[in-house]
């Protein structure tokens, strides 16, 4: 089968791989009709997640039609059409039974500090990821969900991962009728975020982001004001002031660990250096710009090791901090609920689509944000819809 | 956008933000988009949202952490944290370590998840990863295509401006390390006349007598 591989930091290839085996009788095997690359994912493109190994396969969002099923398979059959969380979890273990399935214990021996993720290397488990034509299901009756009629195979590939968990992030930003809610970042998670803030009843949202195109498309997509941050001097003084100096009711970080903004922390903790765990500017504007006894919601993904970030500032403002890992099955017949009900568009956020045998262009033009990229989808050749 | 550091009695009010438009804090409180936002408010009831309450099962003990699941037969080198007290019931099979890196890989696993030791030789062990499959392909005959596997077409389709500038700036970090070299290392005819060789072996000086 085809299916991308990684061979260094900025480089991919198509290679043919074998198709994935069962490997336990609660495994399925997935032919992928959509995939798409996702923010997270430039982290392990540019060379900095650790473990990341050649030629493994990337891609945690993706749908597919199920090809073969294990031993101790019993809600799926060969042909059902399915949305896989990027999440891998059993449903069993103390965090599952908390609704906590990014965080399952069983699923991941390379580090308890994270569960199972599909395709992003080893430190989340090693299992190559849908960026092909199968991929390997585990667990397949506890997270993988059959995609219903009203849905087609784009909305269900968002559903996979972006937008479960930008409305994850709203959601632990604990928003309040009429509250003042920042999202940094303008990707796919900020966008949904921003969305689902509105569902939660706020006042007022505003995005923060560097590039005007993604900016436009806030305005049109998400309804909410826009900054963008090369515009000011000192973007957190200009939010605190942009909410008449009280600061924000809560803050969404939808950035993550390779945020621009801040010279030193990218030094520090991209290029080149690496002495953390990515830059964390954002955060520190997200912090920063929140009221007293406000709410920091943190969705952008983080790497391991630490991080400079002003605690002394969350420490003495009585800030909450809630963050994870999106758990998406908990997430996902509500946001089903909201396509249905005809709330949000997720699709309307691909702008670019490419066959797999592309992907090195497409990781580039979104890495690079050419060509006003804000998410890539990803068709393999043997997806027939 | 002009930035007012001063702070005084007679600030304005801030202007509106580009696209959007700026409540007061007495505004805020009281508003409602729901006629010109679809879906405003659907989950403004905190039951209507998964995430409450936090907790949704039952308190479960240490016993819930390795619930009994068949456990998938590992064949090939699994790593496994020193966090984990045995391997996981199920696990990821791509990209078995091997080579050097596998080696460093060895190394990194044997320290705990919150030592900097552990990720730092996980990452010097993904750069060797990558050299050793540059000469994998190599020995076998395969010279990478880096423009296909960097993208660059798209480079030189969406953004030649940027692309030549890149290429401009690495021309001139080499003209410049070039310079730099030649200027620090005489050249040949500058260099000082070796002196003439002396007989060897060297003639013996006498002894000298102190008075």
């Amino acid at each position: 089968m085809l299916a991308m591989t990684y061979r260094g930091p900025y480089r991919v290839r198509v290679v043919n791989k074998p198709i994935p085996q069962i490997e336990h009788p609660r495994d399925a095997i997935v032919r992928v009709t959509r995939a798409c690359i996702c923010g997270s994912d430039l982290h392990l493109y540019h060379g900095l997640m650790p473990d990341t190994r050649v030629g493994q396969t990337f891609g945690h969002e993706f749908v597919g039609i199920v090809e073969e099923v294990g031993s101790d398979v019993h809600s799926l059959k060969a042909g059902d059409r399915v949305l896989v969380p990027f999440n891998i979890f059993c449903g069993e273990c103390y965090f599952c039974r908390k609704a906590l399935f990014s965080n399952c214990h069983n699923v991941n021996p390379n580090a308890t500090a994270v569960g199972g993720i599909y395709g992003y290397s080893h430190t989340t488990g090693g299992y190559d990821g849908g960026q092909a034509e199968y991929v390997r299901v585990p667990f397949a009756d506890a997270g993988p969900t059959k995609i219903p009629d009203t849905i087609d195979d784009d909305n269900a590939a968002l559903c996979t991962d972006a937008y479960p968990t930008g409305y994850q992030g709203a959601e632990m930003a604990e928003i309040k009728r009429g509250d003042s809610v920042v999202v940094f970042g303008a990707g796919p998670v900020g966008l949904f975020a921003a969305k689902s803030a509105w569902f939660m009843g706020a006042g007022r949202v505003l995005i923060v982001d560097e590039y005007e195109y993604r900016l436009d498309f806030a305005r049109k997509f998400a309804q909410c004001e826009t900054l963008n941050f090369r515009d000011v001097r000192d973007p957190v003084w200009y939010l605190k002031k942009e909410a008449d100096w009280l600061g924000w009711d809560a803050a969404i970080d939808a950035v993550g660990c390779e945020a621009r903004g801040s010279a030193m922390q990218r030094a520090l903790g991209v290029r080149p250096f690496k002495l953390q765990g990515g830059s964390a500017t954002a955060l520190h504007w997200a912090i920063d710009a929140v009221r007293k006894g406000g709410v920091v919601s943190i969705i952008g993904a983080y790497g391991p090791t630490m991080n400079m970030i002003p605690i002394g500032d969350a420490v003495n403002k009585g800030l909450t901090l809630r963050m994870n890992q999106a758990s998406i099955k908990r997430n996902l017949p509500r946001c089903i609920e909201h396509i249905e009900a005809g709330h949000i568009n997720p699709k309307d956020v691909i702008t670019h689509r490419f066959p797999l045998e592309e992907i090195g262009e497409a990781y580039h033009i979104f890495s690079s944000k050419l060509d006003e990229c804000i998410k890539p989808m990803v068709i393999p050749p043997r997806a027939t819809n | 956008m002009d930035q007012i550091t001063g702070s005084s009695s007679e600030d304005y009010l801030p202007v509106p933000v580009p696209g959007g438009y700026a409540l007061t804090t007495q505004q805020r409180q009281a508003v409602d988009r729901a006629q010109d936002i679809k879906g405003w408010g659907s989950d403004l009831d905190r039951a209507m949202r998964p995430g409450v309450p936090r907790d949704k099962a039952p308190e479960l003990g240490v016993e819930g952490l390795y619930p009994p699941i068949e456990q998938q037969i590992p064949r090939t080198k699994i790593h496994k944290s020193t966090e984990h007290p045995r391997l996981t019931p199920v696990f990821g099979t791509s990209c078995p370590p091997s080579g050097l890196s596998g080696r460093i890989r060895d190394f990194g696993y044997t320290f705990s998840e919150g030592r900097l030791s552990r990720w730092m030789t996980l990452l010097v062990a993904d750069r060797i990863d990558v050299l050793e499959d540059v000469l994998n392909d190599l020995a076998k005959g395969r010279i990478p295509d880096v423009a296909e596997e960097m993208g660059l077409r798209s480079e030189l389709r969406y953004n030649r401006m940027g692309l030549a500038r890149k290429a401009a700036l690495g021309g001139l970090c080499v003209a410049a390390y070039i310079a730099y070299s030649r200027r620090r290392r005489p050249r040949r005819q500058e260099l000082p006349a070796l002196p003439a060789r002396r007989p060897y072996p060297p003639t013996r000086v006498p002894e000298q007598k102190y008075r």
